[in-house]
């Protein structure tokens, strides 16, 4: 066997997983969007979407919701991931801490705490009017702003961690360098740390664009008729019509819109910024927008000269940048502090002030057999996600490491596809065909699909991992005469246990709050946590919620902290 | 010395209870090339980044052009600097790297070009002008950073050991290069360096530097022929040591009394001190008589040009000995009888000032 077909071999077990699973669904449903009922090549359907003109205008609606999400996300998470990269070692694990709370907390139960937070009796609404700024409590709720802050507030954790990962490698002594060739430190920021870190800005933004796309549960929760999105329109063709052609016609329609982004995406910056490499020096924006940088530095420049503020210590952030990150943080959080109190409410319904405080809804979830039963099934299909996901990344990734060129390109193009195709539309084609091989209610149903959708995650975490090990040390075990089984047992494998363990928490974590994939897949009886949450806000939203939401909350964050401690230190 | 160009009063760093570099006073001329030399954690680089604004002196005042700076952010200080990994930026092309520091000072565009392209020539990288840094070799990086810190025209120049990331032969070659280009630009710089063959070869005149203090600053044959310490004797270069004590203005090594030529530098009679002689410097005597040290030939080690001789001779630590090659071999084993001239036995002191 070739060198090139042993290093592919290491691929098997993900091609295998995503041929089956990902692409041939994803090929068959698709292709229904083109057949009639006798299974004949036709383009009705794609002219009737047309004719119809709403579907169009949704997705432009959810194409214009999407990038506001994806400004106002990027403009948040900025000055945290800078603070958060230039931070020293100590100070940095609390921002981290603080990032990843919510980074790790459920979808679900951050959107929940929007509808309490904006709501008429909710505390926004009670500021207002306390402050004297209004005379009555304002519908904040069901409208843009709302749906724009529920995904916003959602997906800037995203934002902040793809970026972090640029920053982390741009080396700070440049921007001590252009200090002494007399730079300001603002027009050090502009004219060399944004143009070296804007590959994470567009990596983050194009992450954050994606996921926006194929979100449904904002604008379902937080949203009126004018903010549906498309993702919505497709659940409704399959659940409510069984249209399966018109959904497929839809999925496609999002798909091409997602891709004619990509493409202007990959044009510029390439996209291997993904799994955090930093820029190649050419990529870093074009010449245009580096002399914009630079004149918006120079303007910034002059301010602080003509205002004698005084210059941060080099290589750090200013007190206005941290202050910024700490207002980022605190918006990121607020959902999480404002639901442990409503979780602890004695009345019927979610509201703010909790009232009488009590353990009522506590008692409820844990003598209810339904929810019980959906959390032990939740937790088993995360373990077996994460079983699936180790065994089909790692040697991916220990392969990945060995390929270069075109096929390097070709097989991270692979490996990702599940992060750039919206979980909605993963999530229907896998329906399509599990209700022909009869996986529909199954565990192994939702762990197939959750493994698909968690595999790039893993994948990219276990890569990068590799990408800083040291290979000299493999190759120090083999002169010593280790097998390469036994290099991989004593050396390689203990020392990148801590990016394993990461890893697979990253699994653990999005398959205990996938949705997609249950909403459709679980067939109404296997139901999971997350399918049981969205039913209970969609039909009857009690301070329930809030229980399960904080219960998922305190098992997460232990989850977290546990990996952490199990994390050799480095 | 007329008004100094750099002048560094009491300069002082503490980090808590750690102490990166005791109260320090130094001058540098006009034109001067001084080199900060010593062991890692010696405090040479502190100093060379409170000069450069890029850590905060915890005391003392730092002078420029008799303008007190010490306070003065790195970006207003007018000095160039040199990185040890250059930090050159990755976005910029060359020409964009080295006309940064012009465009800072809103240069017209006219006057940048013909800077830059002036300062790339006097580093011979005109053509290269338009490449990114990750297209350069290590010595062509090297080359554009000296360049950026040069071509807004500076009021000193500093160089935190610019050539740590180079192999030998690239080293040696850029070591002269620097040199011609002190010579010609006639910059004020202050180079820091471990490495005893630079700062030999580059300055005028050489800071030693040891546990957080200056050790000893000197031209750099007088830091090599008369050092004052132990610690600069066996820092640079080779050295013989020998413990003696003093006595009617020699030095009394076991059975023989050195005669030396810094007789202001030994302390009271009576007194022990510790002499140094240079492997190159002690030579055969022509009999027992004549002789200052005897010894016996352990090993001989023949480089072709030189020969090196390891002695054992008694009331030593052993004898290091460099004489010029060729001409009849020298046997291991053999009884040799030594001698050296007074102005080559110089007495050390323990610590420095």
């Amino acid at each position: 066997m070739t060198r090139l077909g042993q290093r592919l071999l290491l691929f098997g077990p993900a091609l295998l997983l995503l041929g089956l699973f990902f692409a041939a669904p994803i090929g068959g449903f698709l292709a229904q969007g083109f057949l009639d009922r006798e299974g004949a090549p036709t383009l009705d359907h794609v002219g009737r979407m047309w004719a119809a003109g709403t579907y169009v205008q949704v997705m432009v609606a959810s194409v214009k919701i999407s990038l506001w999400v994806t400004l106002f996300s990027v403009l948040i998470g900025y000055p945290v991931a800078y603070v958060l990269a230039n931070a020293d070692p100590r100070r940095k694990s609390t921002w981290a801490l603080f990032v990843l709370l919510p980074f790790w907390s459920s979808f679900l139960v951050r959107t929940f705490a929007w509808i309490v937070i904006l709501g008429r009796q909710g505390p926004v609404n009670a500021g207002l009017v306390a402050a004297g700024l209004s005379e009555q409590p304002l519908e904040l709720l069901y409208s843009w702003a709302a749906v724009v802050i529920g995904m916003t507030n959602v997906l800037v954790p995203f934002a902040i961690l793809t970026m972090v990962g640029v920053m982390e490698r741009i080396d700070r002594g440049l921007a001590v360098a252009a200090g002494t060739l007399g730079a300001r430190p603002v027009q050090a920021f502009f004219r060399i740390y944004l143009p070296l870190s804007m590959p994470g800005v567009t990596a983050a933004a194009l992450l954050v664009f994606i996921s926006a796309l194929g979100f449904f549960m904002a604008p379902a929760l937080l949203g009126s008729a004018r903010e549906t999105m498309i993702t919505q329109l497709v659940i409704q063709q399959v659940t409510e019509l069984v249209n399966w052609p018109f959904a497929a016609i839809l999925c496609l329609l999002l798909l091409v819109t997602a891709l004619v982004l990509f493409a202007l995406f990959d044009r510029a910056v390439g996209l291997s910024t993904l799994s955090g490499e930093a820029g190649r020096g050419a990529s870093a924006g074009s010449g245009v927008a580096r002399r914009f940088c630079g004149a918006l530095g120079d303007a910034a420049a002059w301010l602080a000269e003509t205002l004698r503020l005084a210059p941060p210590a080099p290589g750090q952030g200013g007190a206005g940048t941290r202050a910024l990150a700490v207002l980022a943080i605190l918006f990121l959080i607020l959902p999480l502090l404002v639901l442990l109190p409503v979780s602890f409410s004695g009345r019927e319904f979610l509201s703010w002030p909790p009232g009488a405080l009590g353990l009522r809804w506590y008692a409820e979830v844990f003598s209810s057999p339904v929810w019980l039963d959906a959390a032990l099934r939740s937790f088993v299909v995360a373990l077996l996600t994460t079983a699936v996901c180790l065994v089909v990344a790692v040697p991916a990734a220990f392969g990945f490491q060995r390929l270069t060129g075109r096929v390097a390109s070709a097989a991270f193009a692979a490996m990702i596809a599940p992060l750039l195709m919206p979980r909605m539309v993963i999530a229907v084609a896998l329906f399509y065909v599990y209700a022909r091989l009869g996986l529909v209610g199954t565990v192994a149903g939702l762990v197939i699909g959750h493994a698909v959708i968690a595999l790039p995650y893993v994948f990219i975490a276990v890569t990068a991992v590799l990408k800083t090990y040291d290979r000299r040390l493999d190759q120090a075990a083999a002169s010593l005469g280790a097998s390469p089984l036994a290099t991989a047992r004593h050396v390689t494998l203990p020392l990148i246990a801590g990016g394993i363990v990461s890893a697979a928490l990253f699994a653990f974590v999005i398959s205990l709050d996938e949705l997609n994939v249950a909403l459709f897949a679980s067939g109404g009886l296997q139901s999971t946590l997350p399918k049981l949450m969205w039913d209970e806000a969609t039909l009857r939203f009690s301070p329930l919620l809030a229980a399960v939401s904080t219960l998922v909350l305190l098992v997460m964050s232990a989850l977290v902290l546990l990996a952490a401690r199990l994390r050799p230190a480095s | 010395m007329t008004r100094p160009k750099l002048d560094i009063r009491g300069v002082t760093k503490r980090y808590g209870e750690a102490t990166a570099l005791l109260p320090t006073s130094l001058q540098v001329a006009a034109g001067e090339f001084l080199t900060l030399l010593g062991p890692s954690g010696s405090g040479k680089t502190t100093l060379l980044m409170m000069i450069a604004g890029l850590t905060e002196a915890s005391g003392g005042e730092i002078l420029l052009d008799g303008q007190d700076i010490t306070r003065t952010p790195a970006y207003r200080r007018e000095i160039g600097v040199v990185f040890q990994n250059y930090a050159l930026f990755p976005h910029l092309s060359v020409f964009e790297n080295v006309a940064f520091p012009l465009r800072m000072r809103k240069r017209p565009d006219s006057e940048i070009a013909a800077a830059v392209g002036r300062t790339l020539e006097l580093v011979r990288l005109g053509h290269l002008a338009a490449r990114l840094p990750r297209e350069l070799s290590g010595g062509q990086q090297q080359r554009v950073a000296f360049a950026r810190a040069i071509v807004f025209d500076p009021q000193l120049v500093l160089m935190d050991e610019p050539l740590g990331a180079l192999d030998k032969k690239l080293r040696d070659e850029l070591k002269l290069e620097i040199r011609k280009l002190h010579a010609e630009l006639r910059k004020t710089i202050v180079y820091v360096t471990h490495d005893q063959d630079e700062a030999m070869l580059l300055s005028d005149r050489v800071c030693l530097m040891n546990e957080a203090r200056v050790e000893q600053i000197d031209a750099p044959v007088a830091l090599y022929e008369r050092p004052r310490t132990r610690f600069a004797a066996s820092f640079v270069g080779e050295s013989n040591l020998l413990d003696g004590i003093v006595q009617g203005g020699q030095v009394r090594v076991g059975e023989r009394s050195l005669a030396t030529a810094h007789r202001d530098r030994l302390p009271a009679d009576g007194q022990p001190v510790t002499v140094l002689i240079r492997p190159e410097r002690l030579r055969f005597a022509p009999g027992p008589d004549a002789a200052l040290l005897q010894g016996r030939v352990v090993d001989v080690l023949d480089l072709g040009a030189v020969r090196r001789l390891s002695i054992v001779s008694s009331g030593t630590a052993g004898l290091a000995m460099t004489v010029l090659g060729g001409g009849k071999p020298v046997e291991a084993g053999g009884e040799v009888f030594l001698t050296a001239a007074p102005e080559d036995v110089v007495p050390l002191s323990e610590s420095g000032s």
